[in-house]
């Protein structure tokens, strides 16, 4: 069993992480909400009656710093403590820190929640500091504390990732610059122990003061020459100044471009604002990496001069020592990097993640801690009897908030809640659990709101209840009738399989009334004053269905003879459709460009059927029928067959039928025939669409392993990202119901393996062989003759770049049907 | 009103969703060039036949499965985590979104039950006390 601590965290001035050390490796655990982010800003938030930590809390540090404080580490190990207006309370640098350590904890996704833990602290913390933050850890509920110095950690999280590495006899310097701090550490190997010999540190500088300084000496004199302005940076900076917003805008622009400017020499800061006369100015102002380097020189000559100071005071030269370990965010400026390299003469080092090497580093320590709980100094856990909770709110909602209100029984003292919605767009934050409580809930439109709710006791540990979910939807209401019950799709011809797909409009449980709009392409030309048309069909059940299978529910026809010109193939047909409360179905189709416009409105009361689209479909249906009857057989499957055999005769008797019905026929035979028609159709469907997402699936298994190999054998690095991305996300298609999905991935695989085949000798010289077979039929005789001279020359010299010109061009010499091998069947004349 | 219907957990319910792992950045980079167009061409009212394009591209999009949301004007507190904001001014109660530097990307999943959506970029926001009148 594995008795070792694991867990460690950066509990940082003004940012920390939580991560684990697992099987040799170390996960940093994310932020449950901010997908991808690893970092939880050190702030904590105490606004209307809720504890918010991050990010959120940080947004009002600034603006609200009666209730919201930051940098509280930099206080820790003194009486000092920051009072919370909302609270009408103090609060000690030790309990902040400890709402830090908790949230963390909510970070960690393996459902455990550890009693030890490894934390690390600055190189300049004394006893008390120190002694202060185990403190912080054991409010938070850790029964076992264990510090580490920083640098050290981020010392450890590079011996780790470069194992080969000798330190032994070295010493280095660790530099970390971070967002807000920047700290120096000398760190050297004593009796094969790492020690710090030395530190030093700015608390005031970091990257968020070269943001202010590209607003402040590159945008501001730029402005100041566009337009006309008194005094702009005074009215930027200012709360009640005129352009306050233009500041904190421009703050995020040069912090983006900040970013882009570590990997590209340049970048650029674009906005739109009116100068004080109403004068609209468009800024596009580009900025050269050699501007921002000129701007931080001093800066980061600065922390290079404490850097020195350091060596002095050591006796140390540079050469001295083996490298400088860069650490903090700002490290990833190429600058600084350079700069620090070129002021002290040694290499700078950067071989880990400078955001998240100290935590890392602390994980790697605490596998080599074992546990040892002896004496609980954490507080008590909170009482966690059952607790019950009756809710009420309600399901259905047309607001864009709604109540949840719960009663809770059971001992709610030293207990809090929180809840979150899954889309990750609400946090309720801590909450005091009461045996009433009270919450409005944001919801998203016309979605499905989903929250969780949980209740955590006063180490932020989870306690169990009878209660995890919140559903509530939204635009929906809870009445039948109001939701459309089916799906409905627009039928297109499906040009890769010669059949029909289905695209879909409305989905079911969509809140009546709604629209739509579509782009189709003509694909077949309809000549003016034809018989020939374009069929805008609307049909109603599973958009994964064969249409046939689903109900027509709306019919348009664009015929040649309404048209005043020819419609030609690639024409765009811009469709709009609109489903009222009551589910009358208007569609109107608008020809570009600035053709003519039809439109029709069809209500559930009248189901137009037209006896020429029936009986093509009637048509279409024994077709299909027999289609999969081959396919079926060619897959031995003999049961299917059977049944399938079974539907002929009803499906002989239907088209006999239907071609005898005369177009403009009264009766209520076509409706008749049309149920029939679906009822067949459905059946087929049964039959055949799991046997046909099965293959599929069984397909895409098979290419996915030809491509591996190919891939890894032959495939270059972003041919490998393709497939590695297509296989991350195949839980995503394999589970769909959807054949198409699956079949466009299948076909994105393909492409893949064919990109690196077309590299391939074999390939190319079997391709040329095949093209050569077909020599008869290429358009141009003479040229087909010298192509394939000159590709039997390339082969012999083994020229295969040019082998693949010549297959290129003989395979535009072939005549258009030898190229498409699938006949065209168009039923609906859009796709 | 209480109802003890037992509905599935969070957790189950978003595993079910067919949301991928990761989203590439390039297609939050296009989204985010697209916004900024339409923006421009609403400010200037460009040319409408250039809105259809915006559309269909947008449509495109929503085929894809991701749909982005323009939250100006939009309420803002602390509990809004779709936002990544700014507070100017000087107030922080009932503050409202005044710039929008990139809008909020959802990526949209539909199956029986309704439509579910799931922020893959949050909005960059300014956002400033409302003022009285």
């Amino acid at each position: 069993m594995n008795n070792m601590i694991n867990f460690g965290i950066d509990l940082g001035t003004t940012n920390s992480l939580i991560a684990k050390f697992n099987k040799g490796t170390v996960e940093v655990f994310k932020h449950p909400l901010f997908q991808g982010e690893e970092i939880l800003p050190s702030v904590v938030s105490f606004r209307s009656d809720r504890i918010i930590v991050g990010k959120k809390a940080r947004e009002y540090a600034e603006k609200d710093p009666k209730n919201v404080v930051a940098r509280f580490k930099r206080k820790m190990g003194t009486t000092e403590s920051f009072k919370i207006k909302a609270l009408g309370q103090s609060k000690t640098p030790i309990e902040l820190s400890a709402f830090v350590l908790k949230e963390l904890k909510t970070f960690i996704q393996t459902g455990e929640t550890p009693e030890s833990v490894v934390i690390t602290i600055p190189a300049c913390f004394d006893m008390v500091q120190s002694n202060a933050t185990k403190e912080a850890g054991y409010a938070a509920g850790f029964k076992q504390v264990v510090l580490l110095q920083e640098p050290i950690a981020a010392s450890l999280a590079y011996a780790n990732k470069e194992k080969n590495i000798d330190l032994k006899n070295s010493q280095w310097i660790v530099y970390d610059l971070g967002g807000g701090t920047f700290d120096v550490a000398l760190v050297k190997i004593v009796e094969g122990e790492l020690k710090i010999m030395d530190h030093e540190g700015d608390n005031y500088l970091g990257g968020m003061d070269f943001d202010v300084w590209i607003v402040e000496r590159i945008v501001v004199p730029e402005l100041d020459k566009k337009g006309t302005f008194t005094d702009l940076l005074a009215q930027m900076k200012s709360e009640s100044g005129k352009y306050n917003r233009l500041w904190y805008k421009l703050l995020r622009l040069a912090e983006e471009a900040k970013i882009t400017l570590s990997a590209r020499t340049s970048a650029e800061i674009e906005f739109s604002v009116e100068d004080e006369t109403g004068k609209p100015i468009d800024c596009f102002i580009p900025i050269t990496r050699s501007e921002f380097e000129a701007i931080i020189k001093e800066s980061v000559d600065s922390t290079a001069e404490l850097l020195k100071k350091i060596l002095t005071r050591n006796s140390l030269r540079p050469q001295d020592l083996k490298f400088v370990l860069m650490v903090g965010g700002s490290t990833y400026i190429p600058f600084v990097r350079k700069r620090i390299e070129e002021l002290l003469g040694i290499p700078v080092n950067t071989g880990i993640d400078p955001t998240n090497a100290i935590v890392i580093g602390a994980a790697y320590f605490a596998a080599t801690k074992e546990i040892h709980i002896g004496d609980t100094k954490g507080e008590k856990l909170a009482p966690t009897g059952a607790i019950r909770i009756k809710v009420a709110y309600n399901r259905f909602s047309q607001e864009r908030e709604e109540v949840f209100a719960a009663k809770v029984e059971g001992a709610t003292a030293g207990l809090f809640y929180r809840i979150t919605r899954a889309d990750r767009g609400y946090d309720s934050g801590l909450k005091k659990l009461a045996p009433r409580i009270q919450e409005d809930l944001p919801l998203q439109e016309e979605e499905y709101n989903l929250f969780a709710f949980k209740v955590y006791d006063n180490c932020n540990n989870l306690v169990p209840t009878d209660f995890d979910s919140i559903q509530i939807a939204q635009g929906k209401y809870n009445v039948v009738g109001q939701m459309l019950p089916e799906d409905l799709s627009l039928v297109k011809d499906d040009l890769n399989t010669g059949d029909t797909k289905l695209d879909l409009i409305f989905a079911k449980n969509s809140v009546l009334p709604t629209k739509a709009e579509k782009n189709v392409d003509v694909s077949k030309a309809i000549m003016h004053g034809s018989t020939d048309e374009i069929r805008i069909i609307v049909v109603e059940g599973p958009s994964e269905n064969h249409f046939t299978a689903n109900k027509p529910v709306g019919y348009l026809a664009i015929s040649g003879k309404g048209l005043t010109r020819d419609l030609l193939r690639g024409t765009e047909i811009d469709l709009t459709f609109e489903l009222s409360e009551s589910r009358d179905l208007k569609v109107q189709a608008y020809v570009n460009p600035s053709g003519p416009e039809f439109s029709q409105i069809f209500t559930p009361t009248f189901r137009d059927v037209p006896v020429n689209v029936l009986t093509d479909e009637v048509q279409m249906l024994a077709a299909r029928l027999e289609q999969e009857k081959t396919e079926a057989l060619s897959n031995e499957n003999y049961e299917i067959v059977e049944k399938l055999d079974e539907l002929r005769g009803p499906v002989e008797k239907l088209h006999d039928a239907a071609m005898l019905l005369i177009l403009d026929d009264t009766t209520d035979d076509r409706y008749k025939f049309e149920d029939w028609k679906r009822k067949i159709a459905q059946k087929i469907n049964q039959l055949t669409a799991g046997k046909r997402i099965e293959r599929l699936r069984a397909d895409y298994q098979t290419v996915k392993d030809e491509a591996t190999g190919i891939v890894n054998e032959s495939g270059n690095d972003h041919e490998r990202r393709q497939l590695h991305e297509i296989v991350a996300r195949e839980h995503t298609f394999l589970n769909s119901t959807n054949p198409q999905k699956l079949e466009a991935e299948i076909n994105q695989v393909h492409r893949i393996v064919f990109h690196i085949l077309r590299r391939t000798p074999d390939f190319l010289v079997d391709w040329f062989k095949q093209l050569v077979e077909r020599r008869e039929t290429f358009n141009d005789q003479l040229q087909a003759k010298n192509l394939i001279e000159a590709g039997k020359k390339h082969i012999e010299a083994d020229d295969y770049e040019r082998l693949a010109e010549v297959n290129v061009r003989l395979h535009s010499l072939l005549p258009q049907d030898e190229k498409d091998t699938k006949e065209m069947r168009y039923f609906t004349g859009i796709s | 009103m209480g109802d003890r219907q037992k509905v599935e957990s969070v957790e189950q319910m978003l595993k079910s969703m067919e949301i991928p792992p990761q989203i590439p950045k390039s297609i939050l980079a296009v989204i985010n060039q697209l916004y900024e167009i339409e923006q421009k061409l609403a400010k200037q009212e460009g040319p409408a036949n250039l809105s259809r394009n915006i559309s269909k591209m947008k449509d495109a999009f929503a085929e894809l499965g991701y749909e982005y949301e323009n939250p100006m004007g939009q309420p803002c507190n602390e509990t809004r985590t779709d936002l990544d904001t700014t507070i100017s001014g000087s107030g922080t109660q009932n503050l409202v979104v005044v710039e929008v530097i990139k809008p909020i990307i959802r990526y949209v999943v539909r199956d029986g039950r309704g439509k579910f959506s799931t922020v893959v970029q949050k909005g960059v926001v300014v956002v400033e006390a409302r003022k009285e009148n």
